[in-house]
């Protein structure tokens, strides 16, 4: 792949003036529940995803990720609830005309070739023939696969039929991406540079809803992410807020008493303690310091202080045993603090 | 628009996957031997009369063939079943793209159509010249027959697009010619009830014909495909109690019958896919 940007300048958005356009949320739902026969695949999703920000979609399998998303691309019909795709009601074309999608389970048509499959999407999407021959170009060279062209889908590895795929559903210039699990057939290269085309999307005013299992890249390109499990949002919120939430401190320290341990606790939680070793939970990074002055006020030998930064998938795996044991509070974030 | 992106596409998919080489093959192959045949058939009868009448016989059975093979082609030309590439992720991301879905299946129907069209030209127009040019038979109204045989294919073509909306391909593509050979059952009793005058094997016929009305169609070919007025007394000798024979025409009725038929059978299964989620 390249390090061009994701559209050719001319091509490119004018964000300023399409944010002035368009300042509804990208995607809004109230209330989507989804049913099938005896199962609910999704209960009460309530989301809004603001223009421009990268949204991570997280949750274990089953949780009623991929129903929402084909709810939101209109592939499925809600049992209840409703909402808007880019200001449009929820499965209309209108919602769909700048709507880019890569499904979880992609498969194209094998017996066309890279070009053509482009050309075709890029047909109903409604890209002017004159414009389409350029565009594939540009996105075939953006996701590497420019001398493959010629190629049928067919004769394609899983991953670049992947690459592709993400091709396609920038075919038609969207506003909105809905990337389900991209990089699942990628190696670590190719994640990258999945993960470099979100960020230039981003750049280029487009909002992009990720659905993904790879926490660690969820965490290096998503604004906010929500957290889904049996069907409900268990946790919505900014990265940073989520994971600022979950400062530890690492101490190991010599001379700790239980009198001294008992003073501790009455200033900061302390999560965990074995012999010399303790993990307190911090609210804020400068802590680390009142800790350690404390300590050292205390006569306690300091051998190692190391502050770090819980990251998405101790949450997640934090969220899914919770919210599946009834522990977690599943109000967002912004909700749960204030305590409405 | 996005229909006629669909149409190509079918057509485009019956090209690629060899299926519209190996099928044309197949066909002028059929064409050639019918055309031996009546050879063979003028080389060994004493008169020219004789001669197309015999040819008439074969050609009867050799469209009687066609009319089948245009049910099976109008199986296969659609692809696979809706329900199939909704299952399979195929029409995913084309189903996210601003189109209506009843435009995803006409196109589906359309491009399917104009295969099946194609077929019934081809096989009909090397037929009729086949035997024409070998000994000089042409049936009456062979573009009638064409279109009735046409009528026949939209027919079976129009119900595996309705069952492809919610079945997988073997059960979509098994299922119509499976009425199709109903339909031949029906007509048969039908026939055999009017050779013995019983009205119920008759009424049984009937019913059979509305549920699905290719056998009716095909009696219209074979009307069509009969001599005018030269052997119209062996044409009547043979179609006693045959049912691959015809002494009356295609009653106008059932023509337009069988063209809502097809619009309804459509319309039932843009319906159908609609609703259906992927």
């Amino acid at each position: 792949m390249t390090a061009e940007p994701v559209l050719s300048p001319e091509n490119r958005r004018d964000v300023t003036a399409e944010t002035e356009q368009y300042r509804e949320p990208a995607i809004s739902v109230s209330g989507l529940r989804k049913v099938y026969g005896a199962t609910v695949a999704l209960h009460d999703l309530t989301l809004t995803v603001q223009p421009g920000e990268i949204f991570g979609f997280l949750g274990p399998n089953g949780a009623g990720k991929t129903t929402a998303v084909k709810l939101i691309t209109g592939l499925a019909h809600p049992t209840s609830g409703e909402g808007s795709v880019l200001g449009r009601p929820l499965g209309s074309r209108a919602g769909r005309r700048e709507l880019g999608y890569l499904p979880e389970l992609f498969r194209f048509q094998e017996w066309l070739t890279a070009s053509e499959l482009l050309d075709v999407h890029g047909e109903l999407a409604g890209v002017p023939r004159a414009e389409r021959q350029a565009r594939i170009t540009e996105l075939l060279e953006l996701v590497g696969l420019a001398d493959r062209a010629r190629d049928r889908v067919g004769a394609f590895s899983k991953g670049m039929q992947q690459r592709v795929g993400l091709a396609q559903a920038l075919m038609g210039r969207p506003r909105l991406v809905i990337l389900d699990e991209p990089t699942s057939a990628l190696d670590p290269i190719g994640r990258r540079d999945v993960r470099n085309i979100i960020q230039r999307l981003k750049a280029d005013g487009v909002t992009v809803f990720l659905n993904s299992h790879l926490l660690s890249e969820v965490e290096l390109v998503c604004d906010r992410v929500a957290f889904v499990n049996g069907g409900r949002v268990v946790r919505e919120g900014r990265v940073e807020d989520l994971l600022t939430d979950r400062l530890e401190l690492h101490v190991r320290a010599e001379g700790l008493t239980p009198a001294v341990l008992d003073d501790l606790r009455r200033h900061w939680r302390l999560i965990s303690q074995a012999g010399d070793h303790l993990l307190l939970a911090m609210t804020r990074p400068e802590e680390a310091g009142d800790v350690a002055r404390f300590l050292v006020g205390q006569g306690v030998t300091l051998l190692e202080l190391l502050p770090r930064r819980s990251n998405l998938e101790q949450l997640f795996v934090e969220l899914v045993e919770g919210s599946n044991d009834g522990r977690v509070d599943v109000r967002p974030l912004d909700h749960a603090r204030s305590g409405t | 628009m996005a229909a006629w992106t669909f149409a190509r596409l079918t057509m485009r998919e019956a090209a690629r996957s060899r299926f519209l080489p190996i099928t044309l093959t197949l066909a002028l192959l059929y064409i050639g031997l019918i055309a031996w045949g009546c050879h063979l058939i003028l080389d060994h009868t004493p008169s020219i009369a004789a001669a197309q009448a015999s040819a008439f016989g074969m050609e009867i059975f050799a469209f009687y063939m066609v009319s089948f093979v245009i049910a099976l082609l109008a199986v296969f030309v659609t692809g696979a079943s809706t329900h199939h590439d909704g299952e399979s992720g195929l029409l995913q991301a084309m189903l996210a793209r601003p189109v209506r879905r009843f435009d995803v299946l006409f196109g589906r129907w359309l491009g399917a159509s104009l295969l099946v069209a194609f077929y019934v030209i081809l096989l009909t127009g090397g037929l009729v010249l086949a035997v024409g040019l070998s000994v000089g038979y042409y049936p009456s109204r062979p573009v009638e027959a064409a279109a009735l045989l046409l009528l026949q294919g939209l027919a079976i073509l129009s119900l595996r697009l309705l069952f492809g909306t919610f079945l997988g391909n073997m059960a979509s593509g098994i299922l119509p010619l499976m009425l199709y050979g109903l339909a031949w059952m029906g007509g048969l009793v039908e026939t055999v009830g009017q050779a013995l005058s019983v009205q119920a094997m008759v009424t049984a016929g009937i019913v059979t014909s509305l549920l699905i009305p290719t056998d009716e169609l095909w009696r219209g070919v074979a009307y069509f495909l009969a001599p005018e007025t030269a052997s119209a007394l062996l044409t009547q000798a043979l179609g006693r109690g045959n049912p691959f024979i015809s002494l009356t025409p295609i009653a106008a009725p059932m023509v337009a019958w069988s063209c809502f038929y097809v619009v309804a059978t459509f319309l039932v299964a843009a319906w159908s896919f609609a609703r259906r989620d992927v």
